[in-house]
């Protein structure tokens, strides 16, 4: 996550990467940059406050209920995320307004590309349905990549199409793909607290 | 047969644990924070509170959030019910507080869905 002022708006801008978030009710403009990632962001107009996120699911075979597959966790765990910091600015989660960009597909990239990139749409339209948000805009799909501003106190949104600049975007995203991956392992970590409840039964 | 309840405000991850759960044969309940929880808990028959052998919970949530749940659960007659935190808070302050609240155990989303299972079984025989 890198901070800064943004030249053109003269604002404070949270740009954000792969496999993270920025949730707020100041004036920070969040930016990221889009190639098959997909970033959901959500708007609470009770609160005048919102966030975006930017993620990626790893490839597996297409599935019908994306939410239950193994790769859709990683997209689950991005949504929660959001809504959570959300929630901690003090939203009741009640209409509550989503706009879901990304999932373009690099023009020179393999059937795979593609594959990532629908089911990246795929999840985040799934999930927003099954979480009863209403998806309010969406630029997603075709072969550009895109660079996206996000107001979160007004859930306003600008996308510019842009080339994938000298391979980099594609490069990064498959970097962080299989990072994904690796670190799996941290994912379902269990704690137990030893003697502080006894299992089973009521008082 | 034992009966679990899960608290959290995503109707999505109600869903999965539910769906995993109850392939393991067991009973869910569902509610969508702390405060509802707390109503739904209060309304259970006798039987079914008797059946009642855990409740997993979320932390970050509206109207209650799960610390507090927790510190409510603990004053009712399901005190000694075994609470599982269920969240993708990972931090050690965050466990600690769980802990104190009177949390049995911790596990970070995203999981697998024998990964729940396994911690379920520790609490439910």
């Amino acid at each position: 996550m890198n901070t800064g002022m943004h030249p053109v708006l003269k604002q404070p801008y949270v740009s954000i990467g792969p496999g993270e978030h920025y949730a707020t009710n100041t004036d920070d403009v969040i930016s990221t940059v889009l190639g098959s990632c997909v970033a959901v962001g959500i708007f609470d107009p009770d609160l005048k406050a919102g966030g975006l996120n930017h993620f990626m699911l790893p490839d597996e075979p297409l599935n019908k209920n994306l939410s239950a597959t193994e790769s859709g966790r990683y997209g689950l765990k991005a949504m929660e995320l959001l809504l959570g910091d959300l929630v901690k600015l003090g939203s009741r989660r009640r209409r509550l307004e989503a706009k879901v960009f990304g999932g373009g597909a690099f023009i020179a990239t393999e059937e795979v590309g593609w594959r990532i990139a629908l089911r990246n749409v795929e999840f985040a339209f799934e999930f927003l349905s099954a979480e009863g948000i209403t998806v309010v805009s969406s630029d997603v799909g075709g072969a550009s990549a895109r660079r996206i501003l996000y107001f979160p106190k007004a859930g306003r949104a600008l996308v510019k199409a842009t080339p994938w600049t000298g391979w980099q975007l594609a490069h990064d995203e498959a970097a962080y793909s299989q990072s994904i991956a690796r670190t799996d392992h941290k994912h379902g970590s269990v704690t137990l607290f030893e003697g502080e409840t006894v299992p089973g039964g009521v008082a | 047969m034992a009966r679990i309840l899960i608290v959290d405000d995503s109707p999505t991850l109600r869903a999965s644990a539910q769906f995993t759960l109850e392939s393991e044969g067991h009973a869910v309940i569902q509610a969508e924070n702390g405060a509802t929880a707390l109503s739904t808990l209060d309304g259970l028959s006798e039987d079914e509170a008797g059946d009642l052998k855990m409740i997993i919970t979320d932390i970050n949530m509206p109207e209650m959030d799960g610390i507090t749940f927790i510190r409510k659960v603990k004053e009712t007659q399901f005190r000694y019910v075994p609470v599982l935190v269920m969240t993708t808070e990972s931090q050690d302050a965050m466990k600690s507080e769980g802990r104190e609240a009177g949390a049995a155990g911790w596990l970070v989303k995203p999981f697998k869905p024998e990964q729940l299972n396994d911690v379920v079984q520790r609490f439910v025989k």
